[in-house]
């Protein structure tokens, strides 16, 4: 499942416009797909400044730790902090409630750089070979 | 990589494979905490085929087996199965298994899938004068373990209403889906359950997806070893090459219910003799932290004053307790229940208790 309306990253992050320079950031459904029974998520402080592909934090399931990198450069301006209490909303609705923080952006440019739908589609079709 | 006969079933329903003890094995269908709770509710079906199964038959193979188990062969009645570690000369653990009395002169031993070959070589090893004959059938042998609340209910269904009298630490011939098995209520959950041996005669291949394939027709779901490792971890089972390993000697690892010091003689009787006389320096404890992240093999532990006490050998999350769960060898002085000790993971310290175990209660007698 792959919407046609968000920007992707090669490390497999979703990006959504949700205002006039915030984006929300969250990880695809192929991710949690291969990460399984997510436990444990762990974000970083409002306010906070990310550089583009600087971790913000880790995704961890029974299986694995995998970090999580920001898409875009900006401050933290919202953190999803249902996920502490119910991190598995992210393998649920990776799209949606599962999402994991709002970003004011740094360098609007930057999201020229970022995978269509199509293009992440092809990415991921390719790995799974 | 070796594979179970129940391969093609598993390629066909999904099932994400991973190489565990030389054999390739689900580790998930749907989802590991999904499985995990339905065999905590009602009932899972996991395919163990990868373990290993090694008869022992002959007039001297109850000696035999007193002389290589720590455990009291002695005592067991035909029927009866027995939990044992078969030892080193130093006291280190060669294997952790169950031994299942056919009948007197006949037993079968369930070991783990990684060690099978060791384990099958070092019995020879022992075997010396004593008149008994040592058999590997792993290879023609299937085993499957149904694990759950639900789980007596649906082998009354399968394998007669007789089943329901079977208990805890025995096992019976039985029939499912036409087949002739062996039924034992053991299992490696904390859960009521079965373990089911099918020796592979006839037709190794299409009677054991039969026999699985109508135990799923129950309504049971199958599930992968990532559950199993959940499920065994919350009861403190020991995993081997996790929290053994021939480095470790049973009494360290709490496993000293099933060393039988009052024995004549076994393997490694002397040094564990000399570790109890010494006392224990350090002991595999259970580990209760506040926040969820997982402390994994390897991880260490500190005192609360900064010292490194320690290391984790096991670590999950605990559905049950909705917390994270670890086991590690710490100091016997902070292996205490209620000692706040430190598990370090990414770099940063997180408070984990010392609690009692299992960490959730048994219901293996229910």
């Amino acid at each position: 499942m792959v919407p046609k309306d968000l920007k992707y990253s090669k490390s497999h992050e979703w990006v959504k416009a949700v205002g006039n320079n915030t984006m929300m950031i969250g990880i695809t459904d192929y991710a949690q797909e291969e990460l399984g029974d997510i436990v444990f998520v762990e974000l970083p402080k409002v306010e906070q400044q990310l550089k583009q592909q600087e971790s913000f934090g880790v995704a961890e399931s029974v299986k694995a730790v995998s970090d999580l990198f920001s898409p875009v450069s900006g401050m933290v301006v919202a953190v999803n902090e249902a996920l502490g209490k119910q991190p598995e909303l992210v393998n649920k609705e990776p799209y949606t409630n599962g999402w994991m923080i709002k970003i004011s952006l740094a360098a609007p440019a930057e999201l020229s750089g970022l995978l269509s739908a199509e293009d992440y589609e092809k990415l991921i079709n390719e790995g799974s070979k | 990589m070796k594979q179970t006969k129940l391969y093609k079933w598993h390629q066909q329903h999904q099932a994400r494979l991973i190489e565990f003890g030389g054999w390739l094995m689900p580790v998930q269908y749907s989802s590991i905490i999904d499985e995990y709770w339905a065999v905590r509710k009602k009932a899972g079906l996991f395919d163990i085929g990868h373990m290993g199964e090694i008869t022992v038959i002959g007039d001297e193979a109850e000696n035999f087996l007193q002389h290589t188990m720590t455990n009291d062969v002695s005592v067991m009645a035909p029927g009866e199965c027995l939990y044992s570690l078969m030892c080193y000369d130093h006291g280190g653990i060669v294997d952790d298994l169950f031994i299942n009395k056919i009948s007197q002169h006949n037993y079968l031993l369930v070991v783990n899938a990684a060690n099978t070959e060791k384990d099958y070589q070092y019995l020879i090893e022992q075997k010396g004068d004593y008149d008994v004959m040592l058999n590997d059938i792993s290879e023609s042998t299937s085993l499957f373990s149904l694990q759950g609340p639900d789980a007596r209910n649906i082998m009354v269904k399968l394998a007669g209403p007789e089943i329901a009298s079977l208990n805890y630490l025995h096992f019976a011939k039985g029939q499912i889906a036409g087949s002739p098995v062996t039924i034992s209520r053991t299992g490696y959950t904390g859960e009521l359950g079965y373990e089911i041996v099918y020796f592979g005669q006839p037709e190794p291949e299409q009677e054991t997806e039969k026999i699985w394939q109508s135990i799923i027709d129950q309504g049971v779901i199958p599930c992968g070893l990532g559950a199993r490792d959940i499920l065994r971890l919350e009861m403190k089972y020991s995993l081997y090459g996790n929290d053994v390993d021939q480095d470790t000697n049973p009494l360290k690892a709490g496993l000293g219910w099933a060393v039988k010091m009052e024995k004549d003689d076994f393997i490694g009787k002397a040094s564990l003799e000399q570790v109890k006389k010494d006392g224990l320096s350090r002991k595999l404890a259970g580990l209760v932290m506040q926040s969820r992240q997982i402390a994994r093999h390897g991880f260490a532990i500190f005192s609360q004053d900064g010292k490194a006490v320690g290391k984790v050998t096991s670590g999950t999350f605990s559905p049950t307790l909705a917390k994270s769960i670890a086991l590690g060898y710490v100091r016997s002085a902070e292996a205490v229940p209620g000692n706040i000790l430190d598990i370090e993971i990414r770099g940063k310290k997180y408070p984990a208790t010392v609690v009692k175990t299992p960490f959730i209660p048994s219901h293996v007698r229910d």
